[in-house]
């Protein structure tokens, strides 16, 4: 009777342990494959908010950037034939990143977006370059202008009796450079590196300009006069001034240490100081810091002068027989 | 009436105590010194600079915001289609 009574606890316990061990350890009671497959799908979603929010990011920069590449476009000194080919260039780019972005907003799960990334890529690999391209030719035109201030700039220092050869010679430099970029680019073979090579040379023209600014302090007593004379004239006063240009040229040039005087034809640059008189032929620029008068004997000339130096510059042209008188 | 003398005397000396100058310093006269004078326009340095008028600050702004440019499209450019 007893033996009956073990042989059935055996028994029950045995069919109470056999299924636990059976079982495979995943499969755990209440839990089985359903846990997994939730905790993938979370995860999927989670990768697909994240890299939506990303591409949205990215695409919202893309249109900042885009928009800001247009106004400095908008505001360069290049042609209006120039800005117009350049805007177009610039919607044609637009138009394929709101393609991304179409794509990249109508994904509702994580298999559409990574097919929204597959076509977007092979979008962003059509205009990359293109970007760049339109990016580089914008800051050619603005490294052009640039050049153009630094190259006035120059004049200011020299017409004040600074020596500017290093600045001329660091702005050469810059547009030797710039011309090297610009023939690339039409060629289609301009690279990151040669921009950056003609970023540096123009940042040590502009740089040479800063120091020479520092040396650049005229007499309140001072007036500044630049003017561009196409005819016959005549420049007197006490003054320092650059005068460049093509024609016949005489002057006498007098400071409290000597008198010179002197004739030339076809100059490139002079710069006269003291007590002037200087008589000129041709097409000219003059930039003058002091007192004096520039009297037009025949032809045409326009000028930025400021009576002082503390006053503002004022705009105005010359015909045959008047004159404009600088300096407090 | 001695009691109320030294309680008098007492008192006086704690009032001064309290009223001296901190540290029993004598006090400070205002410094007489003339300050100087603020430089009035007729008064400015017989040479001043005029660089402002030379568009320094313009070409550098100009050049900032190219560079920035470029730079932000190298970042553009750093994007990644992988998911």
């Amino acid at each position: 009777m007893g033996m009956r009574w073990v042989l059935l606890v055996v028994a029950l316990a045995l069919l109470a342990t056999v299924p636990a061990i059976a079982a495979s350890p995943d499969e755990k009671p209440g839990v089985g494959k359903a846990f997994g497959a939730g905790k993938g799908d979370e995860i999927r979603e989670k990768m697909f908010q994240e890299r939506k929010e990303m591409m949205t990011a990215w695409l919202q920069n893309c249109d900042r950037w885009m928009e800001r590449l247009r106004a400095r476009v908008e505001e360069s000194n290049i042609g209006q034939e120039s800005k117009l080919r350049i805007q177009e260039r610039i919607n044609n780019v637009e138009n394929r990143i709101n393609e991304i972005k179409a794509r990249i907003e109508s994904a509702k799960d994580y298999d559409e977006l990574r097919n929204a990334m597959r076509e977007s890529r092979e979008i962003w690999l059509g205009i990359s370059k293109e970007m760049r391209m339109i990016a580089y030719e914008n800051y050619v035109s603005h490294i052009d202008n640039v050049l153009r201030k630094l190259d006035e700039i120059a004049d200011r220092f020299e017409s004040y009796g600074l020596d500017a050869t290093q600045l001329r010679n660091a702005i050469n430099e810059a547009n030797s450079t710039l011309q090297s970029v610009k023939e690339k680019m039409a060629g289609g073979t301009v690279t990151p590196k040669d921009i950056a090579e003609l970023n540096k040379k123009v940042m040590n023209a502009f740089n040479e300009a800063k120091r020479l600014a520092r040396e650049y302090k005229p007499k309140p007593s001072d007036g500044i006069l630049m003017a561009n004379v196409n005819g016959n004239f005549t420049l007197t006063g006490n003054m320092t001034a650059l005068i460049k240009g093509n024609g016949t040229f005489d002057y006498v040039e007098a400071t409290a240490k000597s008198e010179s005087k002197g004739a030339a034809e076809r100059i490139e640059a002079l710069v006269v100081r003291g007590n002037v008189n200087v008589n000129g032929n041709g097409t000219f620029k003059i930039v003058a810091h002091g007192n004096g008068t520039l009297i037009l004997n025949d032809g045409s000339a326009s000028y930025v002068f400021k009576q002082c130096v503390n006053q503002k510059f004022v705009n105005g042209t010359l015909s045959k027989g008047e004159s404009i008188s600088f300096g407090c | 009436m001695k009691r109320f003398s030294i309680f008098l005397i007492t008192l006086s000396l704690l009032f001064l105590g309290c009223s001296s100058p901190e540290g029993g310093k004598a006090p400070v006269t205002p410094a007489t010194t003339p300050s100087k004078p603020t430089p009035t326009p007729a008064q400015t340095p017989a040479e001043q600079s005029t660089g402002s008028d030379l568009g320094i600050e313009d070409i550098q702004k100009d050049l900032e915001e190219l560079e920035k440019m470029l730079s932000e499209l190298e970042e553009l450019e750093n994007v990644t289609f992988e998911v």
